[in-house]
């Protein structure tokens, strides 16, 4: 499905009501990025697929494959994507001056090895300062408010923009982004002066294109049943799901990660996210003017999560529900408006 | 991407406080304005089993405000993985109707009209019929002179909303009336 995904439904999507184009713009920007970085990645990650056991474990023994096996990738590897992910989100003006530089700085001190140290430390600093260029030059926001400096925009911390970056930062940003691990990304933020939202933001999109291959290797059946041991979150990661489909016929539900572009099969009734079982403490928010979708609610833990309603349609087509995520942010709001909150998995820190 | 401050409100962690996107410089104007003018409707959904026959299929009903708003298979179940029979899927009929009789109907014998009569009433004359068919109908030996006691004029067919308990006391009322016709209808 990842390949089939063009511009074109980007396009598509911004023609429905209530959807941001800020924010179809960018997820069409890292959706660019996660193209490219597949064909750097093919053919070498995973270079050691995840072993049948650890495929099974995450499957049907209530545990995720991530569980048993570590996706983190080599150095080169990780060092390319950093170089791609930061290439595109310059070419698209982003203003994250923090991450950008992280991600310079961390490809180089990756991506060096002996002889090339000079040369990629010269790159960073060259990056650097293209940046602060950049920076300089951006005109105050119409609405008066503060321009702000690029310090500013990140935390104020211990730390400095200048701080010596060890080779392995960008395998520990990995690690912490993927697994929406909080405390490590503040640890990993402060020392460069970071913001550790942002760092979570653009740590886990420079991780997808290695959780989608990871994702398309398992090839795994959405209709699959898990019948052993329920677990909450992407079998593949761990993480929370994004969105959730309602299927035609016998009406079951699948869940969707947007980390690992994987889809799995997971009861009704239930909570996604603290696998709340109480009919009392669960419930749906329908909504009249968008009948084929559905807002799964969870009194318990206050978490939501957006479905697709096909029961009625009858479709079975195969959705993108990339772009389905960015078309439905307002029922998402319309649920915060109830009191409900992104639904986050245990153990698991807000993503944004 | 322009970058412009967004102050926290009072949600943190939600999409609507900005968050991330909002220090991205990523205006969610759109969809906020979008969301205000959507009203949501609060339902609950439970599961629950088929009352007909010893199948047990799984079923989940919504209710919005305590009516029943939707009756379907529960997919998850592996008796009946979402399916069911017409019986089952009629269940909506069966809470929601309002063809359903609320009272006891009754049609004397060679008349044309339907009255309605107390449960009371009902019950004394279904009460009343059975004995006199048994009794009517009631052979103590048969052509051979072996003791019977039994009835060939009543048959019995179960009912498949009867638990294991009551289907028990319905066999041996049965017999106690003497019956031999004793079958179950889920069976067949």
């Amino acid at each position: 499905m990842s390949d089939e995904r063009g511009v074109g439904s980007f396009a598509e999507v911004l023609e429905r009501p209530g959807v941001s184009p800020d924010l179809v713009a960018l997820q069409e920007t890292l959706w660019h990025y996660v193209r490219a970085a597949q064909d750097v990645l093919a053919g070498h990650y995973p270079t050691d697929p995840p072993p049948p056991a650890a495929v099974q474990e995450g499957l049907i023994g209530g545990r995720t494959v991530t569980d048993a096996w570590d996706p983190t990738p080599p150095d080169d590897l990780l060092a390319a994507t950093a170089r791609l992910l930061h290439a595109v989100l310059t070419a698209a003006a982003c203003e994250a001056p923090g991450p950008l530089r992280l991600l310079a700085r961390g490809a180089a001190a990756a991506g060096a090895s002996g002889a090339g140290d000079a040369r990629a430390a010269r790159d960073a600093r060259q990056t650097d300062d293209a940046e602060a260029a950049g920076a300089a030059a951006d005109a105050p926001a119409a609405d008066g408010a503060e321009v702000p400096s690029t310090a500013a925009q990140d935390a104020p911390g211990g730390g400095s923009p200048d701080a010596p970056v060890p080779r392995e930062t960008l395998a520990r940003w990995f690690h912490a982004a993927w697994r929406a691990d909080r405390r490590a990304l503040q640890e990993l933020a402060e020392p460069y002066a970071c913001d550790a939202d942002l760092l979570a933001f653009f740590g886990r999109q420079l991780a997808r294109p290695f959780f989608q291959r990871l994702g398309a290797t398992l090839q795994l059946d959405p209709g699959a049943w898990r019948p052993e041991q329920l677990h909450a979150g992407c079998p593949l990661c761990g993480g929370a799901p994004r969105i959730g489909r309602y299927w035609p016929e016998e009406g079951g539900r699948t869940l969707w990660c947007d980390l690992c572009d994987i889809e799995w099969r997971f009861p009704r009734v239930t909570c996604p996210f603290c696998l709340n079982r109480d009919h009392e403490t669960l419930g749906f928010l329908s909504i009249a003017e968008h009948e084929n979708y559905r807002i799964d609610v969870c009194d318990s833990c206050q978490g939501y999560l957006r479905a697709i309603d096909d029961r009625s349609t009858g479709r079975t087509a195969a959705l993108d529900y990339l772009v389905e995520d960015v078309g439905t942010v307002h029922l998402g709001l319309a649920a915060e408006r109830e009191g409900y909150r992104p639904g986050r998995v245990a153990g698991s820190g807000p993503v944004g | 991407m322009k970058l412009s401050r967004r102050g926290f409100l009072a949600a943190a962690g939600t999409t609507a406080a900005g968050g991330v996107l909002g220090k991205l410089g990523i205006d969610l104007g759109p969809s906020v304005a979008h969301a205000a003018a959507l009203k949501t409707r609060y339902a609950r959904e439970s599961t629950t089993i088929c009352p007909y026959c010893g199948v047990g299929c799984s079923l989940i009903v919504a209710t919005m405000n305590r009516n029943v708003i939707n009756v379907e298979g529960d997919p998850d179940h592996p008796i009946n993985e979402g399916s069911l029979c017409c019986k089952g899927q009629s269940l909506y009929q069966v809470a929601t109707s309002d063809r359903r009789l609320k009272k006891v109907l009754y049609r004397a014998p060679r008349s044309t009209e339907w009255e309605e009569v107390s449960w009371e009433w009902a019950i004394e004359r279904i009460a009343d019929r059975a004995k006199r068919a048994r009794d009517a109908s009631f052979t103590e030996q048969d052509e051979r002179g072996r003791t019977v006691n039994r009835t060939h004029a009543i048959a019995a067919l179960g009912g498949a909303a009867l638990d294991n308990e009551e289907c028990y006391l319905y066999g041996k009322l049965m017999r106690a009336l003497g019956l031999v016709f004793i079958e179950h209808q889920a069976r067949i």
